[in-house]
């Protein structure tokens, strides 16, 4: 008897000292941000930050879940970055929890100014995730937040969606968009790109009825294009359209789309299995980046009115191949004359040996003499359930 | 600190008894003691705020023989 | 005294998961932070280091078979004077497990159970290694044999996962280091872990078996190599950038991996494995540090020592203010301290060993 009471009472002392005590957690006294977006007020110059919080009611069985907000946002301002969490406890009923939020926004403005200290304050964080993606919209931040929207409703959980979607079905947006992506070129000259989110329509809908409306383009968010970074401060933006191409030669982009001319009538071609082989090289003392595209096609759209063969199918990954090839030039030669270092050039000559390369390490700008060499492989791997398209009157030979 | 010496007075106090019923080595006792004190000094150091850092001493030991 | 026995195999796990165990963790941070790219490189001429540091143990062993480094510094260099340098080793044994105590709280603290007290963590783990440390080395050795595994396995898991991030341009610009002052500002590898190896002088007469050379030997190149791999994985993955300035990479890497929306927050794995990988390490050097006042004050029972030192261990662990100070320690002075005890002593012990020799066989000779 005394034994076995000795070893409770040890083990009782011993259950009182738990680590787990300390730190445990009751779900139901938490507020789970699901979405955040921070920006800087231009006349006070104060720290404003949105949470969106996740609203359990409206999951919960009880409720039926039927026209709830499922989420809430709060606004919370203030001088600095780490007050602002402090500060969300004046406001929020329940403790801030952010380790689980998917997407972060910033304004287009905030990131022209740089998001030096943000980078940092962020990346200090134990319970942070740099995996999660970061955005930039050029609508206003406080009317991005408050949008409610339909089918996914979580709206950080959307725009996670939106870009592996967008990845999948037109390469135009990396997958490469996270926050430590961005960290990772802080201390280099190669730029990163970031998707913009745009608010569509001009004001957003401010109640959960949102959800009973059928329309469901209206006020909703979207991405619109990518914003260009150069460290930790945006230089500008592009389209998606152009996005893709940029990813292509990154070799980013697994997939891709694009529409050819053939004989004035449009072929829709997606590109899948894309594989990229880079290569920076000196010919005749000036360097070129040579970039080797092997792709598979799909045929998605045809209209033209002749039979599929050899011939028509080599036309058409002909045509593609050149269209790619001259649209990557352009786009690359623009690049070049906005001084983007869109793909690490200059880091790429900067640790490059042998004497040849010693006379352009000297001169500065000198990433901006290097040629594009695009060549591009394609073949047509799925062309489709019709072989030979219905012409209906349009010469059939029938007449 | 008032709880934490009385607590530590108790266990010692304990300790040494069952010690002696079961007759530990004299020797064993006073190193026991020894490194309890010891612990116990760097404890209260701590409680007083005016904590015991070794790696304070060892590199002052260190900077002094100027390694 | 106690009458354990270890086999090889043990042996070379309980010293592989000691060499390893938490420096894959500490150390790529700061190696990166000073040789970028070329980081992985340090660890290889560290290694090399700590091999012959660790000839210099084995021949000193061997002069003194079946003697641990408390005992032969008494049986050299004669109770006062010898007394006073087991004495020494004594204190850097507590030393160290309260330095490695230490790790455990700032990384659980930090990054997982922010509002639990660090003394807690100190005194629930020192409880639980206390245990094993009483029941013997044979009981740690066996239960680092089954923890190592399960280690490992999780370990190469987490690896495979994290790859999927890896991208061979985070290695531009490599081979281009300074050596020279890439060696001097990364000198704390040496001490931490290559040199901490010293606290084995304490476990060589456990091994019956002739091969514990061997055996020492091939732990030190495995770890060697590992420590370089694991440092090549972080830049990988990491890349240099990032890893150069996060306290814990190799957390950071656990934390962002993802597989889809559903696999991710793997980071409590990655604790697990420094919990076993951190008991390992504790126990062998709170186990020598008890053993060490139990042969120099020749104590038959090990249980009092062991109760009184939680007592001190954890408060010794708490001799640091936060992570900066250990890391700027191990930064500047971590090598000069653990050379001291690693080479210094060793050699000095060696030298009258051989003295004494010598003196011995000239005394015989006239005899004979």
């Amino acid at each position: 008897m005394n034994a076995v009471f000795q070893k409770l009472a040890v083990s009782g002392i011993m259950l009182c000292c738990l680590t787990g005590c300390w730190d445990r957690i009751e779900i139901n006294e938490l507020a789970v941000a699901g979405l955040v977006g921070s920006e800087i007020d231009p006349q006070t110059h104060e720290q404003i930050v949105y949470y969106q919080i996740v609203n359990p009611g409206a999951y919960s069985s009880e409720s039926n879940g039927r026209s709830k907000a499922p989420v809430y946002t709060y606004k919370v301002q203030g001088k600095s970055k780490g007050e602002l969490a402090q500060l969300s406890s004046d406001t929020l009923p329940r403790k801030l929890f952010t380790d689980h939020y998917q997407s972060h926004i910033v304004t287009e403005q905030y990131a022209r100014d740089g998001l030096r200290t943000f980078l940092n304050y962020y990346e200090r964080q134990f319970n942070r995730r740099s995996s999660l993606y970061l955005f930039v919209t050029d609508s206003p931040l406080s009317d991005v937040m408050m949008t409610f929207t339909p089918l996914e409703q979580l709206p950080g959980r959307l725009l996670r969606s939106l870009v592996s979607n967008t990845n999948n079905a037109t390469g135009r947006i990396s997958l490469k968009s996270r926050v430590k992506d961005l960290v990772e070129n802080m201390d280099s000259t190669t730029l990163t790109m970031l998707p913009i989110v745009s608010l569509k329509g001009e004001k957003p809908i401010l109640s959960a009825n949102r959800f009973d409306d059928i329309n469901g383009n209206q006020s909703n968010l979207v991405l619109t294009g990518a914003a260009v970074f150069k460290q930790d401060q945006m230089i500008g933006k592009v389209s998606l359209w152009e996005n893709g191409y940029y990813n292509l030669l990154k070799g980013e982009a697994g997939n891709f789309f694009e529409s050819i001319l053939l004989d004035d009538r449009v072929v829709d071609l997606y590109a899948h299995k894309i594989k990229t082989k880079q290569q920076l090289t000196l010919r005749n003392g000036a360097p070129v980046w040579n970039v080797e595209i092997t792709a598979h096609l799909a045929l998605r759209n045809d209209e033209q009115t002749e039979k599929l063969t050899w011939d028509n199918l080599s036309k058409i990954t002909d045509q593609f191949d050149l269209k790619l090839m001259k649209t990557s030039e352009k786009l690359y030669a623009q690049a070049i004359e906005k001084k983007w270092d869109l793909f690490g050039l200059e880091e790429e000559i900067k640790y490059k040996r042998g004497n040849a390369w010693k006379k352009l390490q000297q001169q500065e700008n000198a990433w901006a003499q290097t040629k594009l060499h695009v060549t591009i492989k394609s073949k047509i791997e799925n062309i489709g359930e019709i072989v030979d398209p219905y012409k209906g009157g349009a010469g059939n030979g029938k007449e | 600190m008032i709880w934490f010496i009385l607590f530590m007075a108790v266990a010692i106090g304990l300790c040494l008894r069952v010690m002696i019923r079961v007759r530990t080595q004299t020797k064993e006792i006073l190193v026991f003691l020894a490194f309890v004190l010891l612990g116990l000094a760097d404890w209260i150091t701590i409680f007083t705020d005016h904590k015991f850092k070794p790696t304070h001493l060892i590199s002052m030991l260190l900077d002094f023989v100027g390694l | 005294m106690e009458k354990s026995k270890l086999t090889v195999w043990q042996f070379f796990v309980l010293t592989l998961s000691f060499l390893i165990g938490t420096s894959f963790f500490f150390t790529p941070g700061g190696l990166i932070a000073a040789a970028k790219q070329d980081a992985w490189i340090v660890p290889l001429w560290a290694g090399t280091a700590g091999i012959l540091a660790a000839l210099v143990w084995l021949h000193l062993s061997k002069l003194h078979a079946g003697l641990s480094i408390v005992q032969i510094c008494i049986k050299v260099a004669g109770r006062p004077i010898g007394g006073f340098f087991a004495l020494l080793y004594i204190f850097y044994f507590i030393q160290l497990a309260a330095f490695i105590t230490r790790n455990l709280g700032d990384f659980m603290k930090q990054a997982l159970m922010p509002l639990t007290p660090l003394t807690v963590f100190h005194v629930m783990f020192l409880f639980v290694t206390g245990y094993a440390v009483f029941k013997g080395i044979e009981t740690i050795a066996r239960s680092s044999e089954l923890l190592f595994l399960i280690m490992a396995a999780t370990f190469i898991f987490v690896l495979c996962l994290a790859l999927l991030e890896w991208d061979w341009g985070r290695f531009q610009g490599i081979f281009r280091m300074d050596v020279w002052k890439t060696m001097k500002e990364t000198s704390s590898i040496f001490g931490f872990p290559f040199m901490e190896g010293v606290i084995f002088l304490m476990l060589f007469p456990f091994v019956q078996s002739k091969k514990v050379k061997s055996s020492f030997i091939l732990a030190y190149a495995v770890a060697t190599i590992l420590l370089s791999f694991s440092t090549f994985i972080t830049i990988g993955v990491l890349g240099v950038t990032r890893a150069s300035h996060d306290t814990y990479p190799f957390f950071v890497i656990v934390q962002e991996i993802h597989i889809g929306t559903f696999f991710e927050h793997l980071e409590s794995t990655m604790a697990l494995i420094l919990l076993v990988a951190i008991f390992i390490k504790l126990s062998i050097a709170y186990y020598c540090s008890v053993l060490g006042i139990c042969q120099l004050f020749k104590i038959k029972n090990r249980f009092w020592i062991t109760i009184a030192l939680i007592l001190l261990i954890s408060g010794l662990a708490m001799g640091y203010d936060n992570v900066v100070e250990n890391i700027e320690f191990s930064k500047k002075y971590d090598f000069a301290y653990t050379i001291l005890y690693s080479m210094v002593l060793p050699c000095l012990l060696l030298l009258v060993t051989w003295i004494r020799r010598i003196r011995n066989k000239r005394t015989e000779e006239p005899a004979s």
